[in-house]
């Protein structure tokens, strides 16, 4: 009897998949689902705001009428863009540079948090102290470009990949990873069977690291397709502007256009605020488009990698 | 044993600051080398010095000789990422081939464009700088930040007579706009000048405003006097037209609030060499005040936007174009998208052009019509201290090169029949394809800033919006004999140049430009009868906060004859 009240008792703040809040709502679920409404529309609405904008004409976007809706719908700033030869290409050259760096990013932090996540290395503490460092420090705009320079890596595709393939942050998010989901037992069972330290990594630990593989490579990804500083600095060749350079570069003379001087008989070139939207909806979309596929590895991953090893 | 392991690793670390500075120090060691392969560099200097004196026998082009080694020249070209008209890349498209193939190949220079970013102009210059690879010629619209190219040593003077010789065309230009007094720095020959055609005006910058509003309040076109003006203002607000006639917006930065139209005249020379500058505002001058109270009586009188304070220049132009303002100002050209944004959500709508009527006072408010006339100057040009003799000689030659009229006039106009036909003779644009940014402006900016056809008639209509209901070409026009009449009376005056890097002015600018926004934003919104007191009181603040600093900064330098005088 007792036990049948208790089912009872279970039944009433469960659902038929057992999650029970769905079913008891309470006023702690409804200001948690209230602010992550807030937070997510935050996110949300810009973007809506930028998609509006690069689908209305240029009339009603200059005077500001356009918020979420979009007016006299057009498409004119797509075709214009589609049309640009250079702006196509610069995606291209984008997508090509984010895959050969997210690669050789992955390639360099497994290498470097597998073995620092075993605890038969010697001096680790060492060698995690020093790969650390450069978290913490930085050397500065001129010395760097001095070092590329003289390496000469300046104004080459290789200075847009390989300065940055090395990321302390996801390195040590990665060996905490290994470090908590890999027990050693299962390494020497390994090793026992006669499996080598390659064989270990590539048919054993990284099988089981999906999500902090699927997590890092999306930093990787994200940070290298949405950066365009060392574009701004390391770069003058035209063919290796990449598209959000491309971008920074539309929006920062449209804004220079509004101070200097335009007395000429020529069309104003600054960009028209259409086209800007219709780029960052351009710029933004292949990102946004690979999410949904990491999603999922991407929350477990950051939740798993996060604790303390 | 963590202790231990710390004093190890406080070691570990030290010796690598030891290691580093070791380093460093090595490389000042090598300093001894450093110099030989300066002197190894001699001789060719010494050789290319002869060069310059053989082909300066004949003054101009005629006097040249084609170098016996290839000379690399390079330029700089401000890259603004646009994608439009077909010159992307703008270190390597037909105009840069052109140049090569007109002026590199003939006197065996290969001609390199370096892009400067043109958004981040001194951080461009500062890498290539520390790289060693300055462009030949450094060159800007800013003489700040040419002075703290020469106190950085980016620059190095040049040899006027060789330059009068080599480049006689482009010596000329500054000698016709009354240039050549300036381009002395610390005593020595360090800028030469690109010229700007009716530099004293401000024929480019126009106002527009809403005269079917000035028509409803009874006048049939905007007042000449301030009073009138506020009286206009005044009866808007009344008939209902617009809440805010003057919309207003958020002031912040350099060249806010000029003040030269309440300004005593003649003018105090030493008050106009320290108080009467573009680039800082002048609060606690008489003048300031004059203005600022206008300011803060529109305001009481509810002509000003009370969120003012909020707003941006995007702002404003959608405020216009919405009718929650009366006026709105930019630089002309032959496509202002914001009018026409205006006559599609007005269509009954009637725009005028504010024009300037001439030297007009009104004792009322202490005001005049005048304004601050610019120099007839363009671009700053000087040469990197890392060009070789040869370079700088290659650099002088590209400079008469570029300011032979049929070089400039096809840079400028492009290919007859793609980019311009002739219609009574003279030039008329059809077509942007294949040229650069406003007709290749950053190419030709080493000699002129605009493009003029010489006549201000022409000119004018040149910029003058199309595609208008209304054609603004004889407003223009009027509003330039306006400020030729200011200027001929003496009431529109030129700014105080330094031929010295004043450092308060880099030191306090930016707390100032804050303090500024602060100060006038209370002057602003104050009541009329604290006026006086507020300003006294702020005035005293501003100067603590470092004006004073700048003032005394530029009297002494002004003192000391390195400042221009009132003309």
């Amino acid at each position: 009897m007792a036990k049948r009240n208790k089912d009872v008792a279970l039944d009433a703040e469960s659902s038929r998949d057992g999650n029970r809040a769905i079913v008891k709502f309470r006023v702690s679920d409804f200001l948690m689902m209230f602010f992550i409404t807030i937070l997510s529309l935050t996110c949300i609405l810009p973007f809506i705001h930028i998609a509006a904008k690069s689908i209305s004409s240029n009339n009603k976007v200059v005077a500001k009428l356009v918020y979420f809706i979009p007016k006299e719908i057009t498409l004119e700033a797509y075709r214009s863009i589609f049309a640009d030869a250079g702006l196509t290409r610069s995606m291209g050259f984008s997508v090509l540079v984010t895959l050969a760096f997210t690669a050789l990013g992955m390639f360099v932090c497994i290498c470097g948090a597998y073995p620092l996540s075993r605890a038969r290395l010697r001096g680790r503490k060492w060698l995690t102290f020093l790969l650390m460092v450069p978290m913490y420090f930085g050397a500065g705009l001129i010395p760097t470009y001095l070092l590329y320079s003289s390496y000469k890596m300046l104004d080459t595709v290789h200075v847009l990949i390989l300065p940055l393939v090395y990321s302390a942050y996801n390195l040590l998010i990665m060996r905490t990873f290994f470090m908590s989901s890999i027990p050693d037992s299962l390494e020497e069972s390994a090793f026992l069977d006669g499996a080598s330290n390659i064989q270990i990594l590539l048919k054993i630990v990284l099988p089981l690291s999906k999500p902090i593989l699927a997590t890092i490579s999306l930093f990787y990804a994200v940070g290298r397709w949405n950066s365009y500083s060392d574009n701004m600095y390391f770069i003058r060749s035209e063919n290796l502007k990449m598209v959000q350079y491309k971008l920074y570069q539309m929006v920062a003379s449209a804004a220079e256009a509004q101070t200097a001087s335009m007395s000429d008989a020529a069309a104003v070139t600054s960009t028209p605020e259409v086209l800007q939207a219709a780029s960052v909806m351009f710029i933004t979309i292949p990102i946004i488009l690979i999410y949904p596929f990491l999603q999922k590895y991407f929350v477990k991953g950051t939740m798993v990698g996060a604790v303390k090893g | 044993m963590k202790k231990s392991l710390h004093k190890v690793l406080a070691l570990v670390l030290a010796g690598a600051m030891l290691v580093g500075m070791t380093a460093c120090g090595a490389e000042k060691t090598a300093q001894p080398e450093t110099t030989g392969t300066k002197t190894e560099e001699t001789a060719p200097a010494q050789e290319a010095t002869e060069t310059a004196e053989e082909q300066t026998a004949v003054a101009g082009m005629d006097g040249w000789t084609k170098f016996d080694s290839q000379v690399t020249l390079k330029i700089p070209v401000y890259d603004r990422g646009g994608s439009s008209n077909g010159v992307a890349d703008v270190v390597n498209n037909d105009w840069t081939a052109w140049v090569q193939e007109q002026f590199g190949d003939a006197w065996n220079v290969k001609v390199e464009y370096v892009p400067i970013t043109r958004s981040d102009v001194l951080t461009t210059y500062a890498l290539l700088a520390a790289d060693q690879n300055l462009p030949t010629i450094c060159a800007e619209y800013d003489y700040p930040k040419m002075t703290q190219w020469i106190n950085d040593g980016y620059l190095v003077p040049y040899d006027m007579e060789q330059f009068k010789t080599v480049a006689p065309t482009y010596y000329q230009r500054m000698v016709d706009s009354g240039l050549v007094g300036m381009t002395q720095v610390g005593g020595e020959d360090y800028l030469a000048f690109g010229t700007r055609a009716y530099g004293f005006s401000t024929y480019s910058w126009a106002t527009f405003y809403r005269l079917d509003w000035v028509k409803a309040a009874g006048y049939d076109k905007f007042p000449e006097k301030l009073s009138d003006q506020i009286e206009c203002f005044k009866k808007i607000k009344e008939l209902g037209l617009c809440e805010y006639p003057l919309g207003g917006t958020r002031v912040t930065g350099a060249g806010v609030d000029q003040n030269h139209a309440y300004r005593d005249y003649p003018q105090d020379e030493v008050l106009w060499a320290t108080t009467g500058d573009y680039g800082i505002p002048a609060l606690s001058t008489e003048a300031q005040k004059r203005e600022l109270k206008v300011i803060n009586e529109e305001y009481n009188l509810g002509l000003i936007d009370p969120e003012f304070y909020l707003k941006e220049t995007a702002d404003a132009q959608a405020d216009f174009i919405n009718g929650k303002s009366f006026q709105w100002g930019t630089y002309l050209s032959s496509t202002i998208s914001t009018l026409e944004s205006f006559y599609a959500e007005n269509p009954n709508g009637e725009v005028g052009l504010m024009v300037c009527p001439g030297y007009v006072t009104d004792d009322a408010y202490h005001w005049s019509t005048a304004y601050r006339a610019g120099l007839n100057l363009g671009a700053y040009v000087g040469f990197s201290s890392m060009a070789s003799e040869e370079e700088k000689l290659a650099a002088m030659m590209y400079l008469e090169w570029l300011a032979q009229p049929e070089t400039l006039f096809t840079f400028q106009w492009g290919v007859e029949g793609k980019n311009f036909e002739y219609v009574d003779g003279d030039p008329v644009a059809i077509s942007t394809e294949g040229m650069g940014h406003n007709s290749n402006v950053d190419y030709w900016m080493l000699v002129e800033a605009i493009k003029s056809i010489g006549d201000i008639k022409k000119d004018c209509a040149a910029i003058s919006p199309q595609n208008l209901p209304v054609d603004f070409t004889e407003d223009i026009i009027a509003n330039y004999n306006g400020q030729l009449d200011v200027y001929n009376k003496g009431f529109a005056n030129v700014d105080c140049y330094f031929s010295t890097a004043i450092e308060a002015e880099a030191e306090y600018a930016p707390v100032l430009y804050s303090k500024y926004e602060e100060y006038r934003n209370q002057l602003t919104m104050c009541p009329v009868e604290e006026f006086d007191a507020l300003y006294d009181e702020l005035s005293q603040k501003y100067l603590k906060d470092g004006y004073q600093a700048v003032i005394d900064g530029r009297k002494a330098a002004f003192d000391a004859g390195q400042g221009t005088h009132l003309k």
